[in-house]
């Protein structure tokens, strides 16, 4: 074969890694274009229930009498306003603490039971889920009411004189809210506490660590991931909440969510409202920016 | 690091039954002050149950455990003061490597300046000390199986165990490691019970080595001993290459297929009245006339011959039907010696080599 056909098949055969390059190139780009459609139906959606919405409320906090003005931010800047924040993190963060310390037990237990066991504690655990939230609730008024079940039970058994008020209050909202938050701690607590490694608590224990020392400073550090994720969807839940707070409130307990509804059902001010939602939304934001700074939870946890 | 001293274990008529299942099964073992013992043994044959039994995480049915004569079988595990090291490490990833290595020694109340030099000086044993302040995620599988040892041997325990310390690592780094356990063994003096299902590796690194099978304890002995006196035919089978032939008394010898047979006692010194003539491949050698005396011979055809690197490995049927296994090195002798597939070829196996066994210890 002379020089020169070797030379073309070369140039041949260069062209035709040329073009396959080429082509690998366009099927990565139809690969991404491809993985854009497949999100584009969530976007959308987002979009739609989310952005728009939430970019509406800001709108509508912004108008006064058909005009652009900050009068509904100025409007709840005041003591009554202040203290319905104030109730309504308060409660938040007690129901949470409270939710924590009774579902942290009860995950732990599932975590170590065998699975067959654990399936069925989790069945007890998501029974509440098919109950409706308003007949819970009701159910807790008629449980907790001065004549209710638990008073009689009390006052049968000599361990009170006179019946105990435990509804219509602050004490009665925090019952309740903290049966309904149950499910949303233990599940994500569940998970987590199931996926550390039994092994770790072995380790401990052949190093001389008794049970109770093991839990302290091997299980329960390895498991805080379970615990901020739990504690953070029921914070965020209780900040929002409102059928429970408010029938067993009994109009004395006033949180966001009352006063939104207030301003929109009863006085038709969509403005106040949004602006009361806008406000929430930016202070709970805070916080969780704040606790972030705070809490150097990757670097607790080792980036694996 | 203080040398430990070093205790003596007994076991005595374990028992571990799940149902009607026996996981252990009446298992008796002394492993004396100082020791590596080696249970060896496949999946599912009770060694790492043991194991556990001896950690105090598994309950026994019945038996005892003692260790330098005090009865430890109801202690629980954390005040055994066992030293453990686990297959996939179970380093804590929370801490940092000094503080998994303090963290036995925060437990037994030591000072802050203590825990500091016996932390320093344990990472030197295993040539780490410049990865204290690392995560555990940062280290390789290497570094973590030697800062697992380091935490199992820190705080001076009674006793040392190891779960397949090394099944999760690479060959090249598993033959390194066994070396440098052994080293570690070797300075620390500490007794030393160690699982694995690798027959290579117990050779390796044992003093004895006890098989396991079946939730018993099949054979107690020296990786010498064990390898060139197998109990019986599982153990022969279980260690190391062997082709059986089987074999029948004849008088105060053996028979096979007819012909007589001179062979030695297997490894607990009985001769059974039948068995297998275990043949291991790379005791055979090719017959001359010189080795009639102290030699049986075995005739057969080469069926095949593969080059394996540095040996040679050539499967022969014997004129008699069963087949055996050759195995030399690829010296150029050696080589041409054998000759190709196809070929006869006469083969010697000395009377000290040729051991019978039963097929099941009784």
């Amino acid at each position: 074969m002379s020089v020169a056909a070797d030379l073309g098949a070369g140039r041949a055969a260069a062209a035709t890694v040329d073009a396959t390059t080429a082509g690998l190139r366009r099927d990565d780009r139809r690969e991404r274009t491809g993985f854009l459609g497949l999100s584009g139906p969530a976007l959308f959606l987002l979009t739609i229930v989310v952005f728009l919405p939430v970019g509406w409320l800001f709108w509508l906090s912004l108008i006064e009498g058909g005009e652009l003005s900050l009068a509904h931010y100025a409007r709840i800047a005041d003591a009554t306003h202040f203290r319905i924040f104030w109730t309504t993190f308060e409660i938040s963060v007690v129901v949470t603490s409270l939710a924590l310390l009774l579902g942290y037990p009860v995950a732990y237990l599932m975590s170590q039971l065998p699975t067959r066991w654990a399936n069925v504690c989790l069945i007890f655990v998501l029974i509440p889920f098919w109950t409706s939230l308003l007949v819970r609730t009701y159910a807790w008024l008629v449980l907790l009411q001065r004549r209710g079940l638990v008073n009689s039970t009390l006052v049968d058994w000599g361990l009170i004189d006179a019946p105990l008020r435990l509804v219509h209050n602050y004490t009665g909202v925090v019952i309740g809210m903290v049966h309904i938050m149950l499910p949303f701690m233990v599940l994500p607590l569940y998970a987590a506490l199931r996926s550390v490694d039994r092994s770790y608590m072995t380790a401990a224990s052949s190093l001389g660590a008794s049970p109770v020392r093991a839990f302290w400073t091997v299980f329960f550090p390895l498991s805080l991931p379970g615990v901020f994720a739990g504690s953070l969807l029921v914070f965020i839940l209780c900040l929002g909440f409102y059928v429970t707070p408010a029938l067993l409130g009994g109009g004395r307990v006033m949180m966001v969510a009352m006063k939104i509804q207030q301003n929109a059902g009863i006085y038709f001010d969509w403005g106040a409202a949004s602006a009361l939602g806008v406000v929430l939304l930016v202070v709970t934001l805070g916080i969780f920016w704040v606790i972030g700074r705070l809490l150097p939870i990757e670097r607790l946890f080792g980036a694996r | 690091m203080s040398r430990a001293h070093a205790e003596s274990i007994d076991i005595r008529s374990l028992t571990k039954r799940y149902g009607s299942f026996a996981a252990l099964d009446a298992v008796d073992l002394d492993i004396a002050g100082g020791e590596f013992l080696t249970l060896l043994g496949p999946s599912g044959s009770g060694k790492t149950t043991l194991l556990m039994v001896l950690a105090g995480f598994v309950r026994p049915t019945s038996g005892a455990v003692k260790v330098g004569g005090q009865d430890l079988t109801r202690v629980p595990p954390h005040k055994r003061n066992f030293g453990m090291v686990f297959q996939n490490y179970a380093l804590f990833p929370h801490m940092s490597v000094f503080d998994n290595i303090a963290y036995p020694l925060k437990l037994r109340g030591l000072g802050r300046e203590a825990i500091r030099g016996k932390v320093e000086e344990s990472l030197r044993l295993v040539q780490l000390e410049h990865l204290a302040e690392r995560g555990v995620h940062q280290l390789s599988g290497g570094q973590r199986q030697r800062i697992a040892l380091a935490r199992a041997v820190v705080f001076e325990p009674r006793v040392l165990l190891m779960d397949e310390p090394l099944s999760a690592l690479d060959k090249k780094l598993r033959e390194q490691m066994q070396i440098e356990i052994r080293h570690l063994h070797e300075e620390l003096g500490i007794t030393t019970v160690y699982v694995t299902h690798d027959q290579r590796e117990a050779l390796t690194m044992s003093d004895r080595i006890a098989v396991i099978n079946d939730g018993r304890v099949i054979q107690v002995a020296e990786p010498a001993a064990l390898y060139n006196r197998p109990a019986d035919a599982f153990v022969a089978d279980f260690i190391g290459e062997s082709s059986m032939l089987e074999v029948t008394a004849n008088g105060a010898g053996y028979s096979f297929q007819g012909r007589p047979v001179v062979a030695v006692a297997a490894g607990d010194g009985r001769a059974p009245s039948s068995g297998f003539l275990v043949v291991r491949p790379e005791k055979l050698e090719l017959f001359d006339a010189t080795m009639a005396a102290d030699h049986n011979r075995f005739d057969g055809l080469i069926e095949e011959v593969v080059y394996q690197g540095e040996t040679l490995f050539a499967r022969i049927r014997l004129d008699e039907g069963p087949h055996l296994t050759l195995r030399r090195t690829t010296g150029r002798e050696a080589t041409r010696a054998i000759g190709a597939a196809g070929g006869r070829i006469a083969l010697a196996l000395h009377h000290e080599d040729s051991v019978v066994v039963p097929e099941r210890r009784a």
